[in-house]
């Protein structure tokens, strides 16, 4: 399977008026899906007992990391004995009362919220798609439009040539659909140059991790949190907490600080190794 | 978290989650913009198979990663939390990118001319 093995010359019309439009048209409905997901998004209705539920969480979990050294021994182990008793008591939830087994989310009306949103960026994403595959299959099929420069296997002779019944053409040709394929997961990239990070332009695979793993403390913005969810992480907090080791921050100091002026041959202990 | 064998807790790096979340997007900015260029560079120069293809994205990544490396003083931990993040973080996620735009400037340059 040469380059040369076949020769098609393609028209250059098919370029000017299929290939370059339907990506100019994929750009600008990825661009126009960005904005109109956040015209969409409404902002989070403020809660002053979630935000302070997630807030108690936050400051547990700086309590306990290396900034909770620069506390004094007495005052850190008040804050830990006084985080951990509310965690205990669970003066923090957002509702006390909550029964332990899950509320149906359709009868709450944060839930309710949430799932609208999630259905509003669903909407956004499926209606487009469609919109533009359609398209591409009404107008643009039974020719051949690219070559690709990576080689496939026969298996996909049929999807990727759809609508050009030639069995003998090599599988690198291909028609206006999967230009269309590539097009709607290659322009990942293209939106992060163009509309920043987080945009909601193309098909985000990272997206859903980085909401995941972004911030732990910002309860306030899952508003699909259950009440006995919470619970429980109050309750590892407590149990995070009261392992929690504490060291002073002018532990060593007069080393560091004559190492960081130069006067004293900087010592590699293992965690400046680490460091490195 | 923090297991009773630390040496030193004062001694563990500290990370600002808006300073990481930065760094990241800078990261993937700059991996963006290499899977754009690479791609038509790749096309334009003719490349054809998975082989030659991959081995020339992988090698740009690399050498991404090292000018990076180069910037950051050779010290990743000072910028990211764990070291791998700079060398293989949105590799494989804008792969997709680079196919598009090695097809891209491929069909543009050697299929029709």
């Amino acid at each position: 399977m040469t380059q040369d093995s076949q020769q098609i010359f393609l028209d250059p019309a098919i370029r000017d008026w299929v290939l370059i439009p339907i990506m100019l048209v994929m750009v600008l409905v990825g661009v126009l899906r960005h904005y109109a997901t956040q015209l969409l998004t409404s902002v989070p209705k403020g809660n002053f007992k979630g935000v302070r539920e997630s807030a108690a969480l936050m400051r547990a979990r700086t309590l306990r990391s290396p900034a909770g050294s620069v506390l004094t021994y007495e005052a850190f182990q008040a804050r830990v004995r006084y985080l951990a008793a509310a965690f205990e008591k669970g003066t923090y939830l957002k509702n006390p009362n909550a029964s332990a087994t899950p509320a149906n989310p359709m009868s709450d009306p944060a839930g309710m919220e949430a799932m609208m949103e999630m259905l509003k960026k669903n909407m956004a994403m499926i209606v487009p798609q469609t919109l533009i595959m359609s398209w591409i299959t009404f107008f643009f099929s039974g020719f051949v439009l690219i070559k690709l420069p990576f080689p496939l296997t026969l298996r996909f002779k049929a999807m990727l040539q759809r609508g050009i019944e030639t069995a003998d053409m090599d599988v690198t040709w291909v028609s206006s659909l999967s230009w269309y394929f590539l097009n709607l997961f290659g322009l990942r990239s293209i939106f992060t140059l163009i509309l920043g990070q987080d945009n909601a332009a193309g098909t985000d695979m990272n997206q859903m991790n980085m909401m995941g793993g972004m911030m732990p403390g910002q309860g306030a913005t899952q508003p699909m949190q259950q009440p006995a969810e919470v619970l429980n992480m109050f309750k590892s907090e407590k149990e995070f907490l009261e392992l929690a080791q504490w060291e002073s921050a002018l532990k060593g100091v007069e080393i560091r600080v004559l190492e960081m002026y130069g006067v004293r041959e900087p010592t590699i202990s293992l965690t400046e190794k680490k460091r490195l | 978290m923090s297991p009773p064998t630390t040496p030193s807790i004062i001694s563990l790096p500290r990370f600002s989650p808006h300073a990481t979340r930065t760094n990241l997007a800078t990261l993937q900015y700059a991996r963006s913009s290499l899977a754009f260029v690479s791609g038509g560079a790749a096309g334009i120069l003719g490349l054809h198979g998975w082989l030659h293809g991959f081995l020339f994205y992988l090698a740009s990544s690399l050498a991404l990663s090292l000018m990076l490396w180069a910037k950051a003083g050779f010290k990743t931990t000072k910028y990211f939390a764990t070291p791998d993040v700079l060398w293989v973080n949105e590799v494989a996620g804008n792969a997709f990118s680079y196919l598009l735009f090695w097809t891209l400037a491929y069909g543009l340059v050697h299929v029709y001319d």
